[in-house]
């Protein structure tokens, strides 16, 4: 098949296009396409294979010591914390479930905590009774692709020591990128 | 237009304002950037490369 590229009007590629150096291809119109838009962009799963200890009235990063997937090394398996490579946007997704009877009444919250400093809380409830809580998070957080990193932390107040489950399919940590800059 | 002038330089137009085709099994180079002009095709046949460097 041959190629034809036109000016100003639709050109068609008889073959495939690559691209090489650090330039960046500006199209000035949708692109549309057919198969699969492949990319390198990050995402992770991360789970636990062991109990984090919530002290009460403590806020303490859960620990996440596997990934399912990692599709750029960008999650730290013993720091527990996600420094993704590419700028941009970027869901991220956390459920903890807490592997004891919480007091009732105690509050639970959890958080993303970006750079150590910087809290982004998700469900804040309070509990009744013997309930096993599992406080969730979901939300859109601005990396720049070096040195911002990201955390999960849980605070419990149930004036007494809780954990989180070592269970990875009960606690896990996720996030990808919505849209690089 | 190409022009190769005595002291080793090839210079080519930066706007290509006339269709063209690269026939079958041939390769082709020009100097760029260039910029394909409004109306105008630039055909590549098969097993050509035109290489824009």
């Amino acid at each position: 098949m041959t190629t034809q590229i036109k000016g100003n009007d639709t050109s068609t590629f008889g073959g495939a296009i690559t691209t090489s150096g650090s330039s960046t291809s500006t199209f000035g119109s949708d692109i549309d396409v057919t198969g699969n838009v492949v990319t390198d962009a990050p995402a992770f799963h991360a789970y636990t294979s062991t109990t984090t200890t919530l002290n009460a009235g403590v806020a303490t990063k859960a620990i996440f010591n596997n990934v399912e997937f990692d599709t750029t090394s960008d999650f730290d398996t013993s720091l527990y914390r996600f420094t993704p490579s590419v700028a941009g946007y970027y869901q991220f997704n956390s459920s903890t479930y807490i592997s004891s009877g919480v007091a009732d009444g105690s509050q639970i919250s959890i958080r993303v905590k970006k750079n150590g400093t910087t809290d982004y809380y998700g469900s804040i409830f309070n509990t009744s009774g013997t309930d096993y809580p599992a406080p969730t998070i979901s939300i859109l957080l601005y990396a720049n692709g070096s040195t911002d990193y990201f955390e999960i932390y849980v605070r419990q107040g149930s004036g007494a020591s809780e954990t989180i489950t070592s269970t990875g399919a009960l606690s896990w940590f996720t996030g990808h990128l919505v849209r690089a800059v | 237009m190409i022009t190769i002038n005595g002291i080793g330089f090839v210079e080519n137009s930066i706007t290509l304002d006339t269709d063209y085709t690269l026939a079958d099994n041939r390769n082709a180079m020009t100097a760029g950037p260039v910029t394909v002009a409004d109306g105008i095709t630039i055909t590549i046949g098969d097993g050509s490369t035109w290489s824009v460097v």
